[in-house]
Order: C-alpha cells, then sequence, then structure tokens
C-alpha cells in the first residue's frame, strides 16, 4: 500500500515538466493573440480621423468653390461687374439664363479645374414655385467620359433641362457618394415678385466614365459650346 | 518485492534538476516574451508618430479654413494679415494665391502633381508676390524659404481651396494654396 502511494507521488512530481511546456504553450498563445490585436489596432489608428478629415477638407473645398463662383466679377464692356449681377439681369430680361450661362460654364470650369480629371459635378439653380413644385431655371453639369472602351476619357460639359426633381434625384442616386454646397439668392423676374433661390453645387467622384451607360437619359442635356 | 529505492529511480529517468526539466518550457515564454516587448514597443512608437501627424494636420487644415474664412479676400493687406496665423508655429509654411486661368483651355496649376507644388504665385497691381512665408518658430517672414523638391518627411500638409480675391474694386477667382512641412 505504502509503496502503490510513494509510487503514484513520485510520477506526479516528474510530469512537473510536461505541464510547465503546455502552461507556457497556452502563454505563448495568448501573447500571439494579444500581439496581433495590438499590431491591427496600432496600424488602423488615426485611419478614421484621416478620413473625417479628408471629408471636411472636400466639403469645405466645394463650400469654397459655390461661393468663388457667386463673388467673381466678370467683364461687361469696359468695366466689370458681378457675374451673379450679370445672372440676374438676364433672368429679368429673358426669365432665363440663355445669354450668361455660357459664361458661368466657363467660370465654373476654371475654378474646378484641378479637380475636374477626377470627380463630375453640377451646378443649378432652383426654385420652389407656388405648387411646391422645383423649377431649374439652370443646370450646368460636369462629366468624364469615353465614348468607348479603347478611347479616353474627356471632359464633357452639358446645359440641361430638367422638369422634374425626380429625374435628378435618380441621376444623383446613381452617382453615388455626392456632396453638396448651397448658398440662396434672390432672382427677380419681369413680372412677379422676388424669388427665393437655390444655387448648389454638387460634387462627387466620377468613377464611371462608360458613355453607353446612357447617364443623361432623363435630363435633356446639350453639350455647351465654349467658343 | 520492488524496493522503494528502485521505484524512484525509475521514476526519475530524464531528470535533469528543477531548472532543466522546466529548460523545453522557457523557449515559447521568452519568445513570447520578447515579441509582446518588441510590439509593444511598435504600437507606442506608432501611436506617437500618428498623435503628432493628426496634430499637425489638424493645425494646418485649421489654420487654412481659418485663412480663407468666407472665401472671400479683399485686398494685398488683408492677405497680409491672415498670413500672420502662420507666424511662429513649429513647422515651415508657405501661403499663396495662384491665378485661375478662365480660358477652356488652359491646364491645371497643379497639373494633377501635388506632392510638388510650386505654383507661379499672384502679383498684384503693384508688383508684390501674393505669398508669404515663415520658416519654423520664426515670427516674421522669411522670403528665402523654398518649397522642397520633394518631401523626405511624412509631415508635410498641403491644402487648396478657390477663393474670391478683391482687388481694385475686381474680383478675381484664385486658388489659396498653403504647403506645411517640419
Amino acid at each position: 500500500m505504502e509503496i502503490k502511494s510513494n509510487s503514484f507521488k513520485s510520477n506526479i512530481f516528474n510530469s512537473k515538466g510536461q505541464a510547465a511546456i503546455t502552461d507556457a504553450l497556452y502563454f505563448l498563445i495568448i501573447i500571439v493573440g494579444l500581439c496581433s490585436f495590438m499590431f491591427v489596432f496600432s496600424v488602423n489608428y488615426g485611419n478614421l480621423l484621416d478620413e473625417r478629415l479628408k471629408q471636411l477638407n472636400e466639403q469645405e473645398f466645394i463650400g469654397s468653390a459655390l461661393k468663388t463662383i457667386i463673388y467673381s466679377s466678370t467683364e461687361r464692356g469696359t468695366q466689370s461687374d458681378y457675374l451673379l449681377a450679370k445672372l440676374k439681369e438676364d433672368y429679368y430680361n429673358n426669365d432665363s439664363f440663355s445669354d450668361s450661362n455660357v459664361l458661368l460654364a466657363k467660370n465654373i470650369r476654371g475654378i474646378m479645374r484641378e479637380i475636374e480629371a477626377s470627380h463630375d459635378y453640377l451646378f443649378y439653380i432652383s426654385y420652389s414655385s407656388d405648387k411646391e413644385i422645383l423649377t431649374f431655371p439652370l443646370v450646368i453639369l460636369h462629366l468624364n467620359l469615353k465614348a468607348n472602351e479603347t478611347s479616353p476619357v474627356t471632359s464633357n460639359f452639358y446645359n440641361c433641362l430638367i422638369t422634374d426633381s425626380a429625374s435628378l434625384n435618380k441621376f444623383l442616386r446613381d452617382a453615388g457618394n455626392v456632396k453638396p454646397s448651397n448658398a440662396q439668392l434672390l432672382l427677380k423676374p419681369r413680372e412677379g415678385n422676388l424669388i427665393q433661390a437655390n444655387a448648389s453645387l454638387i460634387v462627387w467622384p466620377s468613377t464611371n466614365p462608360d458613355a453607353s451607360t446612357n447617364k443623361l437619359a432623363d435630363l435633356n442635356c446639350t453639350a455647351v459650346q465654349f467658343s | 518485492m520492488i524496493s522503494k529505492k528502485f521505484i524512484l529511480k525509475t521514476n526519475s529517468r530524464g531528470f535533469i534538476g528543477p531548472i532543466g526539466d522546466d529548460l523545453p518550457s522557457l523557449i515559447p515564454i521568452i519568445f513570447g516574451l520578447t515579441m509582446f516587448f518588441a510590439v509593444l514597443t511598435f504600437s507606442f512608437t506608432s501611436f506617437d508618430v500618428k498623435n503628432q501627424l493628426m496634430n499637425f494636420h489638424l493645425e494646418v487644415f485649421g489654420l487654412s479654413t481659418s485663412f480663407k474664412a468666407s472665401s472671400y479676400i479683399a485686398g494685398t493687406s488683408n492677405f497680409e494679415k491672415s498670413c500672420l496665423n502662420f507666424a511662429g508655429k513649429e513647422f515651415n509654411s508657405v501661403i499663396g494665391l495662384t491665378e485661375i486661368k478662365l480660358d477652356p483651355a488652359a491646364a491645371p496649376v497643379f497639373l494633377n502633381d501635388l506632392r510638388n507644388p510650386n505654383p507661379p504665385y499672384y502679383k498684384d497691381s503693384l508688383g508684390a508676390e501674393l505669398s508669404c512665408k515663415f520658416k519654423t518658430a520664426s515670427p516674421t517672414q522669411n522670403s528665402d524659404l523654398k518649397i522642397p523638391d520633394s518631401f523626405s518627411t511624412q509631415f508635410y500638409a498641403i491644402y487648396f481651396y478657390p477663393v474670391a480675391f478683391e482687388e481694385n474694386g475686381l474680383v478675381k477667382p484664385m486658388y489659396l494654396v498653403v504647403v506645411a512641412w517640419k
């Protein structure tokens, strides 16, 4: 009986090394897990803030671009005047922006030139009529498109005739990650009261330059002729 | 009858002392601890660098947006006054206005190469270049400061925004370009 007991104790004591290595392996597994977590965390640390800063910067750029478009001057004979004043005068005379839209498109193109290779954008003036239906007297659209698979991507400008906001909403929904900026302005038609209008600039990354998808189907667009 | 001494001797086969017996288990422990401290050091260094980088970017971004404010710069004197926000900061900075050409055929100012922004800065009606340059911690302008051809550090920031610049009653579209580096 005594011999059996001694043998048992002796076995237990002599298995100590085996238990220790198992413990060490468990320890190693925990350390590897902890290290992986720490490594992944430290590599990704700050990425969210970077992304947020990028978005803020883009938003600042778009807001600045819209203000610059509105504040800019233009030549009027031998003198200069605000571009916005010319737009308002054009609207008063013609109930449209037919005389000033090319000038405005030139201005927008110059201001947005630095990002036009990578971004598409839409500038429009809209107001709400008596029946609460949005009217779009001016729509200028820039799209990077390529005619076919092998041709290079080119920058294209359009004047569009949008008759209902649903088609615009659908177009913007398809465009993806859009960033808008808005400014209010007053328009005076020849007949009637002052109109509280909205100038908007919407920018998004041009991801699909394939012209064959016919993105412009519902917008009634015609190419702007910069002469 | 098996003696007690014989049983003990049999069970002690391979026993090389209290430390010698634990020697194989020390290898993964030491490996694990080395790995842990290496990753810990890497993480702390990475956190530190990223924190500094984020603070740098946030500071330059904040200064740039407060410089452009409402995107309307009323004359050279206002430009120079706003420049002083960058004086005495812990980084080099070059801030300038570059003209936007409205000609549809004109090329982009930066030619899509923002890593080396050296645009021609606008000169006002008196011939003064609309740019200001500050070396690290310098309270006054350092006109000899140049933007390096390439940045050897990750501590650099470039921001540009369209702004309207008023000069002699004419409002011109320009780019406000802010380049800062350590």
